[in-house]
């Protein structure tokens, strides 16, 4: 239970309440001492009652009582008054005599347990005869009285002892007496200490009878005040009670609310049950909700109000915000404001304050839910890299839009790719290509703008696909094609180095007969590696013709594939020679595939292809395998060192270890590495700049580096010093036109010479066709040549049989 | 709050009464104990006495003893010739503080040879029997036939010539009947 509610009332109860733990007051307990006191005194006088009877039997046995010794005191003066009578009588002596008066005297000197002497027990009478008889026979004779005085004797004596005897028997008389008073002293002693009991017993009993009378109201009064407390504890728990199911009402209707958020309800319907729900909590008020500019108020709308300005409109029963809740922060900003309006009782204020809050908490955990679902839809449905629509959501829009098709419009898709991507990316790494993938779907996405007809999505590695809903012309999709290839001829700026990044497009047209997202898709793929082969221009558009094209190139990849197993590449050589001299200095390794029904293909038709797929590499290593032996044999056969120059594309350069398969080819044939040169195009040395290290090492060697086609690339003819080369092939493009316009063409093939001359490079000139060119080359100082002047390629036996001037005997093959 | 104020007033009274009760007892106790002392102290002499009898001569038997033994007397010398023993006791008859000398009984029953469980019959002169006791007892209560009191024959009216004494705090010197004075005999009491 919330102490906040309950607080006050239990501590007012409390105050109430008796204090029950103690159940005797101090006048309570001092009057049970009391009561103790006069119990402990009644036993303490029961047992002095009972001492003082116990006393009087002690009294025989340890004292003599006084009615013995009266009793011995009579029979001692009875044996006195016979011993004076026998002493009469002549039958005793006066010594019997004294010795019986003696005795007497004895007895009657003995004290009772009060101290008082026989003597005066017996009393005066007793005493006076006693003295009587004394005087009587005071003057005996000694021994028996003789005859003669007993007459004399017998006249005193005689009344004497009378006397006596009769007041020894009077003695009885005197017991009794005594008796009597001894009895009526113990009875008076004993009703005294009988008094005194009873008193005591009483005063312990009036007591006792005040102290349980005191007691039971005492007892009265605490359980009426208990059975009050207990009436007071029972309100407070039912008050308790009643918040609790209060409390568990919401916690069902939360539980509702969380069930529906769950189960993916919108956002608004959600937000607006739970307001609901605090409304039906606290009564006299209203909860409102502001979340993301809209006001949520089932009491005045339905659903979400959206807030103009984000600005609250008056309440339109005019209630004033009384509290107010954040709605708990998402990602660093509060999801909305919870407030409650109107006015609250102060008795449901702090149920108002829990509603609230809780409430507010459900809010936060319904538009952090939603936002969280709304990232993972974005997730699902885009390219995590660039952001833009992924493949999964492309073909979901692709469908969506071919089941409108017609609605004023065709659909149509470009899709592009990027020329050479895969060099940049495993040249310069896949942050870097990355980076470039990312620019070029910054440009994508600015071309396409706000267009809502117009869609940017990558596909995956360096694909995307734009799609154009409601296209009516061919000119429209074409007039995006272009745009495309615009926006990515700036070239992009990657680690401080501009990359050029060419794009080749492939547009299809949806159709009524197309069956899937998917066929579209492929149709436009075609189209674009149409695009990518065609020298000229950048986009290429599907029509069925490109079918059978595609259905050849695959054929031919499979081809490709087994051409070197099935021994169906040949070796060609093309000589490059001494200009003045006409003589070979060396040669260039060509290949070509002697394919079953298409005769001998040039490389043309198939080593962009090879680069694509990959093959280039296995090929290029057959080049250079083959080309080395050559080299072996015909130094074998005739003794002399042969010059071969084998192309190298850059992709082979990018395998790993290919410095060291160069080289240790050349040493398994025993090759010195001058013999041989790599040739490669002046772009695949421009973008393998950062390979340098392998081009080195194998310059190092020995190994000479030729620039092929120097002049079709953009590389700038500065560059040339810091490339790692030792040749420069100059492109056919320099001499082509130099008859057609001499004055222009010459001066910049002879600025070109002379650059590489300077250069201290070796200069190869290719595609020399006549003898003017010829001529004006060796103007410019260019000694070396190549071209179908000199000679053109044919099979390496042919060549270099005739170079050595003796008749090959091998059947050969036809030149190209 | 009141009525239990009045009742605590009333409590405190009743305690009141009951102190004063018990003070009241007491002082009549000892007003008691008081008046037993004067009576006490008035019986110092002996009023009751009438001449004085001849004591006995130096060959006058003063005591007959009866055992297995056979019957021996002794006259007064012969019994202190069996050795005395000076003793101060409260006399119990007289309630006095009085010194005796006398001769253990123990040394009298070893000449006729009484000893143990026997029962002992002591008769006085004026034939008062005392028979009650054994020869144990009489021997365990260290008794003596007093032959002197204060260095004084002992006076026949003051229990002389010879009696029977116990000293303070013995077993039989609380049995009065146990005291027999005027001794004359004693003798194993036939069954």
């Amino acid at each position: 239970m919330d102490d906040g509610t309950t607080g006050p009332v239990a501590r007012a109860a409390d105050e109430d309440r008796p204090n029950l733990g103690r159940l005797f007051g101090v006048g309570q307990r001092v009057l049970a001492v009391v009561v103790l006191v006069l119990l402990a005194l009644t036993v303490l006088q029961a047992a002095r009652t009972s001492k003082s009877s116990v006393d009087a039997v002690n009294a025989t046995t340890g004292a003599q009582t006084t009615t013995g010794i009266i009793s011995f005191t009579q029979r001692e003066s009875l044996s006195t008054a016979v011993e004076v009578e026998r002493w009469l009588a002549g039958s005793a002596s006066r010594r019997d005599l004294q010795i019986a008066r003696a005795l007497l005297a004895r007895r009657l000197a003995t004290v009772d347990d009060k101290g008082v002497a026989a003597g005066e027990l017996a009393g005066p009478e007793f005493r006076e005869a006693l003295a009587a008889l004394d005087q009587a026979w005071a003057d005996a004779p000694p021994g028996v009285l003789p005859e003669d005085q007993r007459l004399r004797f017998l006249e005193t004596v005689s009344p004497a002892v009378i006397d006596f005897t009769e007041r020894s028997k009077q003695l009885s008389d005197r017991y009794s007496q005594i008796a009597d008073s001894v009895l009526n002293e113990t009875t008076e002693n004993a009703s005294y200490n009988n008094q005194l009991e009873l008193l005591l017993l009483g005063l312990t009993l009036v007591t006792s009878l005040v102290l349980l009378t005191w007691l039971a109201r005492d007892v009265r009064r605490k359980y009426r005040a208990a059975s009050a407390a207990i009436e007071r504890d029972r309100e407070d728990l039912d008050a308790a009670q009643t918040a609790l199911d209060r409390a568990a009402a919401f916690d069902r209707g939360e539980a509702a609310v969380l069930e529906q958020i769950i189960a993916g309800r919108t956002l608004t319907d959600v937000l607006e049950q739970s307001v609901r729900l605090a409304n039906s909590r606290v009564e006299g008020s209203r909860f409102r909700l502001v979340v993301g500019g809209s006001l949520i108020d089932p009491a005045t709308h339905r659903g979400a109000v959206v807030l103009r300005d984000g600005q609250l409109p008056d309440d339109p029963t005019g209630a004033e915000v009384v509290a107010a809740w954040d709605l708990p922060v998402d990602e660093g900003v509060p999801a909305g404001l919870l407030q409650l309006v109107g006015t609250v009782p102060p008795e449901e204020r702090d149920e108002a304050e829990r509603v609230g809050r809780r409430c507010a908490d459900l809010g936060a955990v319904a538009t952090n839910r939603h936002h969280a679902a709304e990232r993972l839809r974005f997730q699902a449905t885009h390219d995590a890299l660039t952001g833009l629509v992924n493949r999964a959501e492309l073909l979901a829009r692709v469908r969506a839009a071919m089941r409108h098709d017609g609605d004023g419009g065709s659909l149509a898709v470009l899709f592009i790719d990027l020329d050479r991507f895969k060099l940049v990316n495993d040249s310069l790494g896949h942050k870097s290509g990355d980076q470039l993938l990312v620019e070029v779907a910054d440009r994508l996405r600015s071309l396409v703008g706000t267009d809502p007809h117009l869609t940017v999505s990558r596909l995956g590695g360096d694909e995307f696909v734009i799609l154009c809903t409601r296209i009516s012309r061919l000119a429209d999709a074409e007039a995006v094609a272009d745009r495309v290839a615009a926006a990515l001829v700036e070239p992009v700026e990657i680690d401080d180095a501009e990359v050029f990044v060419n794009a080749s497009i492939g547009v299809a047209f949806a159709t009524p007969q197309m069956e899937s997202p998917e066929q579209l898709l492929r149709n436009a793929d075609v189209a674009m590696y149409r695009a990518k082969r065609a020298k000229s221009g950048n986009y290429v558009v599907y029509n069925a013709a490109l079918e059978a094209d595609v259905a050849e190139r695959l054929e031919t990849d499979s081809a490709l594939r087994r051409a070197a197993g099935r021994d169906e590449l040949r070796l060609f050589l093309q000589p490059v020679v001494d200009m003045v001299t006409l003589r070979p200095v060396s040669y260039e390794a060509l290949i070509r595939w002697e394919r079953p029904g298409h005769g001998l293909v040039g490389p043309d038709d198939f080593i962009p292809m090879a680069e694509e797929t990959g093959i280039i590499v296995e090929l290029g290593d057959w080049v250079l395998r083959t080309a080395v032996q050559l080299l072996a044999d015909h130094r074998a056969r005739s003794g002399e060192e042969l010059r071969l120059a084998v192309n190298v594309s850059a992709r082979q350069l990018l395998e790993p270890g290919f410095a060291y398969r160069v080289l240790s080819t050349l040493f398994e044939f025993n090759v010195p590495p001058s013999c041989l040169t790599l040739e490669l195009t002046e772009s695949s040395l421009i973008e393998l700049r950062s390979s340098g290290s392998v081009l080195d090492r194998l310059r190092e060697s020995g190994v000479r580096v030729a620039m092929d086609d120097f002049g079709t690339g953009y590389s700038s003819l500065l560059q040339l010093q810091t490339l790692p080369i030792d040749v420069v092939k100059l492109d056919r493009a320099f001499i082509a036109g130099l008859s057609a316009e001499p004055g222009r063409r010459h001066a910049v093939l002879a600025a070109a010479t002379k650059l590489v001359q300077a250069s201290g490079l070796d200069l190869v000139v290719e595609g020399v066709e006549t003898e003017y060119e010829r001529e004006e080359l060796l103007r410019l100082d260019c000694r070396l040549g190549q071209g179908f002047l000199f000679a053109r390629p044919a099979p390496a036996d042919e060549v270099l049989a005739r170079a050595t001037g003796t008749r090959s005997t091998s059947s050969g093959a036809t030149p190209a | 709050m009141l009525k239990s104020r009045s009742v605590r007033a009333a409590a405190s009274v009743a305690l009141c009464a009951l102190v004063l009760g018990l003070a009241a007892c007491s002082s009549s106790e000892s007003s008691t104990s008081t008046t037993a002392k004067e009576g006490k102290s008035t019986s110092t002499t002996y009023p009751y006495g009438a001449g004085v009898v001849d004591p006995p001569g130096p060959t006058d038997v003063v005591l007959t003893v009866t055992g297995p033994g056979g019957s021996k007397t002794f006259t007064m010398d012969q019994l202190k010739a069996l050795g005395t023993k000076d003793v101060t006791i409260d006399e119990p008859f007289v309630k006095r503080r009085i010194a005796f000398t006398g001769v253990p009984m123990e040394a009298i029953f070893a000449t006729v040879g009484i000893s143990g469980d026997v029962r002992v019959s002591t008769a006085a002169l004026n034939e008062y029997v005392y028979d009650k006791s054994t020869a144990a007892d009489f021997t365990g209560s260290d008794g003596l036939i007093a032959v002197a009191q204060e260095g004084q024959p002992v006076p026949v009216d003051q229990g002389g010539p010879i009696r029977i004494i116990f000293p303070d705090g013995t077993p039989l010197a609380k049995n009065l009947d146990a005291w027999n004075w005027s001794l004359e005999k004693m003798s194993v009491k036939e069954s």
